[in-house]
């Protein structure tokens, strides 16, 4: 079935597959190193290889089908797949949630918490509802990620702040930190999560097969 | 259940945070982050070009070869098409006309100027067109 994203590009916009293999081929080493560490993290969090997929091909597989079009005009190739990318395992993940968790009354998800404020049911769809293995994984990768900076002060405040449901600004301004000394901090972060493997529960750092 | 208590939310936001870094990260950074997970990013690179580049070519394969099989059929269906062509010329004419009739523009203004040698050929052109009925048609 084609997405709502290949609807949308007109004809005379979407790449053309002379187009995508020029793009393909314009690809920095970085540019891959980039896309292969995205991917790792949404295919991690979805056990999708666990079935065969992983969405970085499934993202070019759709291109080339033409189920998903890339609009060279507005974005760039990095841009498009990134965006092909957070879809596929949207869509994924939407697929995983139990056909009984669906109808359900928003105002019956209403709760107080211990602060006396009621949950946004809205809000709280906007994600789709997620099975108990998989908020497993979810847990044990967040208490990985709390050992792994248990002695890094900086790294914790910056997680804590995003455990409170904050956005980066907010974090930003909570801490006082500038806009430099948070980036490098989640710079930090980033590389040493990689260095633990843990965006890639199966341990290796490895190629993508 | 708010977004403080879904361990899902938590880290969603937190990787999708690690993606902006990574996404705005300069190119010496990205190398320098490979180094540090032991990743050849030039082999890596390669590898993944290389799996991309086969995978289109092959689907443009397959693509022509799809293309190349239904021009074949196509070709096919019109060499063996047969059309059964009136007898007389006063025949050939009256269907003339009624494709004519059938046309919103008409290209002749009568066929008594067409070579009786020409109409069948003529008919056989309006019956490929479409403008024929297809009752007439043989296949």
């Amino acid at each position: 079935m084609a997405d709502k994203a290949s609807k949308k590009v007109p004809e005379d916009r979407a790449a053309t597959a002379a187009e995508v293999e020029a793009a393909i081929f314009a690809l920095s080493p970085a540019d891959w190193y980039r896309l292969r560490n995205f991917a790792e993290r949404r295919d991690m969090l979805l056990s999708e290889k666990l079935q065969g997929r992983e969405v970085l091909g499934e993202a070019f597989e759709r291109l080339l089908r033409g189920t998903r079009k890339w609009d060279r005009t507005k974005a760039g190739f990095m841009t498009f797949l990134y965006g092909a990318m957070r879809s596929i395992a949207y869509s994924w993940l939407k697929e995983k949630v139990a056909p009984t968790e669906a109808p359900l009354l928003a105002s019956s998800l209403v709760i107080e918490n211990e602060e006396g404020k009621f949950s946004d049911p809205v809000e709280d769809f906007s994600l789709p509802a997620v099975d108990a293995a998989r908020l497993l994984v979810y847990r044990e990768t967040l208490e990985r990620i709390d050992a792994l900076f248990a002695d890094d002060e900086e790294i914790r405040m910056i997680i804590e702040g995003f455990r409170d449901g904050r956005e980066p600004p907010a974090i930003r301004e909570l801490w006082g930190f500038s806009q430099t000394k948070y980036n490098a901090i989640v710079t930090r972060m980033r590389r040493n999560m990689r260095k633990a493997g843990i965006v890639d529960p199966q341990g290796a750092l490895r190629h993508v097969q | 259940m708010s977004s403080k208590d879904r361990s899902d939310r938590q880290l969603d936001a937190l990787l999708n945070e690690i993606d902006r870094s990574l996404a705005d990260a300069t190119d010496a950074e990205i190398a320098e982050d490979a180094r540090l997970a032991g990743v050849d990013i030039e082999t890596n690179a390669r590898q993944l070009r290389q799996r991309f580049l086969d995978r289109a070519r092959d689907f443009q394969k397959r693509k022509l070869a799809e293309a190349r099989a239904a021009y074949a059929g196509e070709l096919e269906k019109l060499q063996n098409r047969k059309f059964q062509i009136p007898a007389s010329p006063a025949q050939q004419r009256a269907l003339l006309q009624e494709a004519q009739r059938a046309m919103a523009v008409s290209a002749f203004r009568d066929f008594d100027s067409v070579p009786d040698s020409d109409l069948p050929g003529l008919i056989e052109e309006l019956y490929a067109l479409g403008l024929l009925p297809p009752l007439a048609e043989q296949e």
